[in-house]
């Protein structure tokens, strides 16, 4: 029987993988040489850029935390759960579906 | 005197409730497994782990070195840290929490050994984890002891001792349980002097606008970025973004939880208590401090808060206060004793000797716990004198080795162990040639370090067999939901 080799990165929900972008930027906009040295009214920019990656990391989990989860039925299902493995359709294209819906 | 004895009653008092949760939490132990002592059986409620988590997280250093830092230095860069801190919450809640909580793990160290199974690894990560937490725990004991010397008035040798006997007793004797529920009333203490602080912060300015702008006015360098160079704000932020995803004893919160989203709820709750405490202290606490001491140096900038405390607080609640700098050390010391006794027993013996029986490996891990306490109390009697250096370089030097082999282990199907063991090794040769051979800024040495590793990560891995899916099912199930006694492939007999 030949087996399987493993590729490929598993699935990761849209609202997380946009939101790590939406930080990623913000940490690129902050943790620059010119938010360094500009100063708004005596402070430094980055400063106060530091403190908004704060708040908004916050907002981030706390959004992501409150959205609504769509589940897998079958993984819901106690008697499902070992059955599950003998599934033809890969796990990562279930959780895909998951994530669409 | 009056200060001596309200503060004292109030400690005392509240390392009685320590001993009395330790025996408590014991009583609640149902099954007696490893996993249960070193996760408290996964029942952890949203509140009690979420201040928990932010009573771990916030240590001592938190409660004063950072104030000290923002004095000193300007509230710019010790906000590099908790930027960077913020951040690497949100990567443990998206990337880390749910995984880890399905795959049934009880430590990081047992994380490494499912996904990667090898023994090298198995034995590197927890010397790493040995070494680096120790070095955090001395820290923090020097903080407590120092303060405890002066809440109590005893010697600082009588106050390590008191103070030792008692975390050590709690954390030992009740497991995860006893250090979440202690960590969960120290929580409440911390919080509430950091509201209270601020509160009077800002009735001694005439708000908050009007005490920056005092503060900025008399230290003008308080509020740019000349004091530190680009490249530390820099290491600082990806430190602690780092660090915060691999310390154990803030992972081990998300096992402790209630079930996944209970886990990522806390976390959420942890990191809001974290930002006001941030925000408070560093900008209003030492704002008002500036303005109360006119911007002179002191002679220990790590004093800054109780320069505060004592010029503008009354006695009683700078008693409290420094009850609350106690608790924030007992907690973070105590999680910390946790996670290396877990890291000894459970994972590093477990490595060596794959037959010891999972009742003895129970049994070692208090005993471990009291034997690396004692050995942290020895070491905080004559704390080295560059304790600080050490205890900041060990978190980069954490982060440097654990990070992508965790961070890729969980989302890249084709890391294998060749490419993990590469990843830590790399990190953290790389970190230690940095930070003793080369004159860098502080903190600096990750900026250099971290892409190392990642380049070892993903070159090993490429150059290497990758994994089947066989020996990547648990992970696979992990991603889907928890993984179950059930799903333990039976042994094939040979």
């Amino acid at each position: 029987m030949k087996t399987k080799k493993a590729t490929g990165f598993y699935p990761l929900a849209r609202h997380r993988l946009v939101w790590s972008i939406v930080i990623i930027v913000a940490i690129l906009v902050t943790m620059n040489p010119y938010s360094y040295q500009l100063e708004f009214k005596g402070t430094a920019l980055i400063n106060w850029m530091l403190l908004g990656i704060m708040a908004l990391s916050f907002v981030i989990i706390l959004y992501d935390l409150l959205k609504v989860e769509v589940k897998d039925p079958a993984a819901v299902n106690e008697t499902s759960k070992t059955k599950e493995f003998k599934r033809e359709v890969p796990f990562t294209q279930i959780e895909k579906e998951g994530e669409m819906k | 005197m009056n200060i001596q004895i309200l503060p004292t009653s109030i400690t005392v008092l509240y390392l009685l409730l320590c001993i009395g949760i330790g025996i408590y939490a014991k009583r609640l132990e149902k099954s007696g497994t490893s996993h249960e002592y070193l996760t408290g059986g996964g029942g952890v409620g949203f509140w009690v782990n979420g201040f928990a988590i932010f009573a771990a997280f916030a240590t001592g250093g938190t409660m004063m070195g950072n104030m000290g830092v923002s004095y000193a230095g300007g509230w710019g860069y010790i906000m590099a840290y908790n930027g960077g801190v913020a951040v690497g919450y949100v990567i443990t809640v998206f990337y880390l929490a749910k995984i880890f909580r399905n795959m049934s793990v009880s430590t990081v160290p047992e994380f490494i050994k499912v996904r990667f199974n090898s023994k090298l690894l198995n034995i590197v990560i927890p010397i790493v984890l040995i070494l680096t937490l120790g070095a955090y725990v001395v820290a923090q004991m020097k903080i407590g002891d120092l303060i405890g010397e002066r809440l109590l008035g005893i010697p600082y040798t009588w106050s390590v001792v008191i103070i030792g006997i008692v975390y050590i007793f709690y954390t030992a004797y009740g497991g995860m349980k006893a250090v979440t529920l202690t960590d969960f009333f120290q929580g409440l203490l911390m919080i509430g002097v950091v509201i209270v602080t601020g509160i009077i912060a800002l009735m001694y300015g005439s708000g908050p606008i009007d005490l920056y702008s005092a503060a900025q006015a008399i230290k003008p360098s308080w509020t740019t970025s000349e004091t530190y160079p680009y490249i530390a704000y820099l290491g600082a932020f990806i430190v602690w973004a780092t660090a915060v995803t691999v310390l154990p004893h803030t992972v081990m919160r998300i096992f402790a939880a209630k079930d996944e989203k209970t886990g990522r709820a806390s976390l959420t709750l942890g990191l809001g208590l974290y930002i006001v405490t941030c925000v408070v202290t560093l900008i209003l606490v030492v704002g008002s401090t500036m303005v109360v001491t006119g911007g002179i140096a002191l002679p220990d900038a790590d004093t800054a808060f109780l320069v505060f405390l004592e010029e503008l607080t009354p006695s009683w609640i700078e008693g409290i206060a420094f009850a609350a700098i106690f608790a924030a050390v007992m907690s973070s010391v105590s999680a910390m004793l946790l996670a290396l006794g877990a890291a000894f027993a459970y994972d590093l013996i477990g490595t060596v000797k794959p037959d010891y029986p999972e009742e003895k490996k129970r049994k070692l891990v208090p005993i471990s716990i009291v034997v690396f306490g004692i050995i942290t109390m020895l070491f905080a009697f004559n704390p080295p004198a560059l304790l600080s250096l050490l205890y900041s370089a060990a978190m980069g030097l954490l982060a440097s080795t654990l990070f992508f082999p965790l961070l890729l282990g969980v989302w890249w199907k084709r890391m294998n162990k060749e490419g993990a063991l590469a990843a830590a090794l790399s990190g953290a040769i790389s970190y230690l040639i940095l930070f003793f051979a080369f004159d860098l800024p502080a903190l600096s040495e990750i900026v250099y370090a971290l892409p190392i590793s990642l380049v070892f990560a993903v070159g090993v891995t490429l150059l290497t067999p990758e994994p089947t899916e066989k020996e990547l099912r648990r992970m696979t199930i992990a991603h889907q939901r928890e993984f179950l006694p059930e799903d333990i492939e039976p042994v094939e007999p040979i």
